[in-house]
Parts: structure tokens; C-alpha cells; sequence
């Protein structure tokens, strides 16, 4: 049976002729803003799941004083654990570093094991560590990962700032593309409503080019977009396997992936329901 | 065909303009009884055109009083207006096809406008199609179409929803002998089943041929009551 035609030759406007490309390249742009979204979220999430270790090298000193630090530094707020770093862990260390000076006195090493997520108070700490063993020193927990997670942090935001303006684009590009097209059509249009067409009717003509045009489209976008975004994480795992080995989305993430064409296309088919009822009412007097 | 229905078109006073023109018909007062059948006739210019669109609410009355099938128009909203419209079928002058669509979805627009599903549509069209000699060409866009068949196309188009009120502009132009009997029989009966006709024309021997009331036109206003063009 062949499919019924539209009444109003929207397909056939050379206006028109773009709008496939652009929701797909707006659907495209939209799923990699998420993808980015969903993989910094999981980045960050990783994160907040490691316990927090911060490492404090107390002056050389006698065995009395150290434990008494460690008792002080076990009873502060989200201490998990105070351990020793053994000394042969640290001799290999200052091996390595090739600054084992024979004689030297050895600092010590205690790792504060913080709970998963917390941001330690450093200032808090170091003053402790002033009041209870002068000469302490405490390492920045964070300095390693802060870089890497302040860019996930803010990938995060950018994708979701992407994210926002594809929705306007969206909605500003199908309200523009149909009041355009209801000034291109005015004559086709003029004819449907002396046939006794309502708004409504002539609306849903430009909700259906909207939904059959987009679809396709969309679904395009979404397999470019995925594509990408897959070799973009392989690729990237493989220069950084320290940053992205960890990184996968969960099923959730793919769903809202998924969701994404279909809700840009559902908000592009409303908007132009919306701004052709409106469009009409202006262009045509009752 | 007399009826107890209220008349089918009421003019009182009516004038209308095209923007901010000169008036272009003035002080109309017409009363049309429901299932009449009345001849537009008039020199170019006179008006016949603007009437049959002030009639297709294509064009709003600027003064006066416009009542069709009991509704008076002016207190109608948008959707009661489309309601309205759909009781009126238009054969246009310039037949205004959709040219991006064949012959039969051209004369399925008015049933698919009205709600009607694809069945009914699909039943109703192709016995128009068939009954005007269209049906070989049901799936041929406009553009290939001869003039005659285009006018054909438009007829059908108007008449497919068995409209209450039928508007027809020179419907039989561009027809041979033949087929314009054909179309006026289909207007007879139309107008035997109840459908008021208003038909502007031209073509004098038409008006002897299928004699009918006259309402003749000259610069925008109706010069007489209306007169048989013979004998009914």
C-alpha cells in the first residue's frame, strides 16, 4: 500500500532539504556531550570510591613519640587507619630515588587512610601535626589526582553545557524551520483551511515531516556519535590507560544514550506543533 | 427543492475589501434557501469571484452581516470555522491542485481533513475517480494531466464530501461538450440530494441547456433578485 503523503510538499522545499543533516549532526552532538557526561561521571564516581591515603613523614625520633602521633592522628574525623609505611617499603623507595645517603637518619612514614570520598582538611591536619609533632611534614592526597579529576569535573560540565545548547539549538532551529515553512506554504496551507482544515490538522502536517524526516536522521547521528565515542575511549585508554583503563558506562548510561535521539526528535516534533499553531493563528486570521 | 432548513446563505449589508483597496462588493443583501441551485453570471470585474470567496470564508466581509447554514459568522471561532468549512466544497477558477500529489490524494484531502479513516477514503475516491473517467490516472500527478483534467480533478476534489454548499468557478471551462454534461448532471444531483449550488459562469448556452435562477453581477453588487434562466 503506498504510504499517504503529507498535503503540504514540506520534503520537496529545498529549505528543507538540510533538515536531516542537521538533526543528526544535532542528535550526534547531543549523545557525545552525554557520552562525555556519563564517562566523567564515571571517572569521578571511581574516585570517590578509593579510600583517601595521606602520607605524613614525622622527624626521626623515638618509638614512644611516634605512637603517640599515631594515636593522636587515628582519633581525627574520617580517619579509617593510621599505618606505618614498613621500612623496608621506604628503603626501596629512597633506592629508587637513588637518595639512600648511608648514616642519614630515616624519616618516618605513617599512612592516614581516610574514608572513600572525603576531601581531608590539610590545614586541619598540618596544624595537628605542628601541635603534636613539630616538623611533620603531610603530603597533598590529592595532588597526584586532582589534575584528572578536575579535567573530568569539568568535561563533566562541558558536556552538559554542550548538552543544553543542542536542546535550544533544537528547539530555536524546528521553530525557525517551520515558521519559514509556513510562510513558503501559505498558499497550500490557505487551500487545506478553506477545505475545512483546523490548526491542528495543518500543525500535525509539520509534526509528521518532523518525526518521519528526523527519525532516520537521528538514529544516523546516534550510530556516528556512538562509533566515535567508542574508538575516542579505546584510543584514549590506550595513551592513558592510567586515566581511562577504568572507565566504562553502565547499562544506564547506554539508555540514556539511547533516549537521546528519540527525545530530540519528540522535543523537535512539539516545538513545531507548538510554533505552527502559534505561526498559523498569526499568518491567518480566522 | 424547497426545505424546512434555514436558508443556506444570508447577506445583509455586506462589504468587502482586499486589504486596504477600494470596496470591492457592496451593500449585498442575498438569501440562498438551502438545496437552491443559482447561476453567478456577470461581466468580468463584476465581483462573481469575490463572492464565491466571501461564500468559501476565504475572505472576511469588511461591513454587514454574513449568516451560512444558521451560523452567523463573525461570532465563530477558529475551530467552529473549520467545522463550517468542511460543509463547503470550492471548484477554484484556477483549480489550485497540490501538485506534489497524485490525482487521488488531491480528491482525498476534504475526507482525510474531515477524519475520515483510509478505507472509507480509499472506497469513496475511487468510485469519484471512476465515475469522472479519472481512474486511469489516479496515481499521475497534476502536472501531467490535460487542462480538462485537471479541471476534473478540482471538481471532484469539491464535490467528494457531498458538501452542504457547493462554490464552482468557470467549473466548465476547459470541459468538452461531453464531460461538461457529464459535471452539470453531477451538480443536478448534488442539488436533487440537498447541496446548495452557486455556479459562476460564462458560458450563456449552459444557463439554456440547465435552466436555473440567475443572479446576475455588475461592479460589486447584485443588480436584481434573482430571475429563472428558464423554467425549472
Amino acid at each position: 500500500m503506498k504510504p499517504v503523503e503529507l498535503d503540504l510538499a514540506l520534503a520537496e522545499l529545498p529549505a528543507n532539504r538540510w533538515f536531516g543533516w542537521i538533526v543528526g549532526t544535532l542528535v550526534a552532538v547531543a549523545v557525545l556531550a552525554l557520552a562525555v557526561v556519563a564517562a566523567a561521571d564515571a571517572v569521578l564516581r571511581e574516585a570517590r570510591l578509593r579510600p583517601v591515603t595521606v602520607t605524613v613523614a614525622l622527624p626521626a625520633g623515638d618509638g614512644a613519640a611516634e605512637a603517640a602521633v599515631r594515636e593522636a592522628l587515628t582519633r581525627l574525623p574520617d580517619v579509617l587507619a593510621v599505618e606505618p609505611v614498613p621500612a623496608a617499603e621506604l628503603g626501596a623507595l629512597l633506592a629508587a630515588e637513588d637518595a639512600g645517603g648511608d648514616g642519614l637518619p630515616l624519616p618516618r612514614l605513617l599512612d592516614l587512610v581516610f574514608r572513600p570520598g572525603v576531601d581531608p582538611d590539610m590545614a586541619g591536619l598540618r596544624r595537628k601535626l605542628a601541635e603534636i609533632a613539630p616538623g611533620a611534614v603531610a603530603s597533598d592526597p590529592a595532588a597526584d589526582g586532582r589534575p584528572a579529576l578536575a579535567r573530568a569535573e569539568a568535561l563533566r560540565l562541558l558536556g552538559l553545557g554542550v548538552l543544553g545548547l543542542v536542546t535550544v539549538t533544537a528547539v530555536i532551529f524546528a521553530a525557525a524551520t517551520v515558521r519559514a515553512n509556513v510562510r513558503l506554504q501559505a498558499e497550500t496551507v490557505d487551500l487545506l483551511r478553506l477545505m475545512g482544515a483546523s490548526d491542528r490538522y495543518i500543525a500535525r502536517q509539520f509534526e509528521h515531516f518532523v518525526l518521519a524526516r528526523g527519525l532516520g536522521a537521528a538514529i544516523a547521528g546516534f550510530t556516528v556519535a556512538v562509533a566515535s565515542f567508542l574508538a575516542a575511549v579505546a584510543g584514549g585508554r590506550a595513551l592513558w590507560p592510567h586515566l581511562l583503563g577504568g572507565v566504562a558506562l553502565r547499562p544506564l548510561d547506554w539508555v540514556a544514550l539511547a533516549a537521546v535521539p528519540v527525545a530530540l526528535v519528540l522535543l523537535l516534533a512539539l516545538t513545531a506543533r507548538l510554533t505552527a499553531g502559534r505561526a498559523l493563528i498569526r499568518a491567518l486570521p480566522a | 427543492m424547497p426545505s424546512q432548513n434555514p436558508p443556506a446563505v444570508r447577506l445583509a449589508g455586506i462589504g468587502t475589501r482586499y486589504g486596504e483597496a477600494e470596496e470591492v462588493l457592496h451593500d449585498l443583501d442575498l438569501v440562498l434557501p438551502a438545496g437552491s441551485f443559482h447561476y453567478l453570471v456577470g461581466p468580468n470585474g463584476a465581483g462573481k469571484t469575490t463572492l464565491l470567496r466571501l461564500l468559501a470564508l476565504s475572505l472576511p466581509p469588511t461591513r454587514g452581516r454574513m449568516v451560512l447554514f444558521g451560523e452567523e459568522v463573525a461570532r465563530l471561532d477558529r475551530e467552529a470555522l473549520a467545522r463550517l468549512r468542511r460543509r463547503i466544497g470550492v471548484v477554484f477558477q484556477d483549480f489550485r491542485l497540490l501538485e506534489h500529489l497524485d490525482v487521488f490524494d488531491n480528491v482525498a484531502l476534504p475526507l482525510r481533513i474531515a477524519g475520515h479513516d483510509e478505507a472509507r477514503v480509499t472506497e469513496i475516491v475511487e468510485e469519484m475517480l471512476a465515475w469522472s473517467g479519472l481512474a486511469a490516472v489516479a496515481r499521475t500527478r497534476p502536472g501531467r494531466l490535460t487542462m480538462g483534467q485537471r479541471q476534473l480533478v478540482a471538481i471532484a476534489r469539491a464535490v467528494v464530501g457531498r458538501p452542504r454548499l457547493l462554490l464552482a468557478d468557470e467549473p466548465l471551462s476547459h470541459l468538452d461538450p461531453r464531460r461538461a454534461d457529464r459535471i452539470m448532471y453531477l451538480f443536478t444531483q448534488l442539488h436533487r440530494l440537498g447541496t446548495t449550488v452557486v455556479l459562476a459562469t460564462h458560458q450563456m448556452e449552459l444557463l439554456r441547456r440547465f435552466p436555473h435562477p440567475v443572479l446576475e453581477m455588475a461592479e460589486g453588487r447584485i443588480l436584481a433578485p434573482p430571475h429563472a434562466s428558464a423554467a425549472e
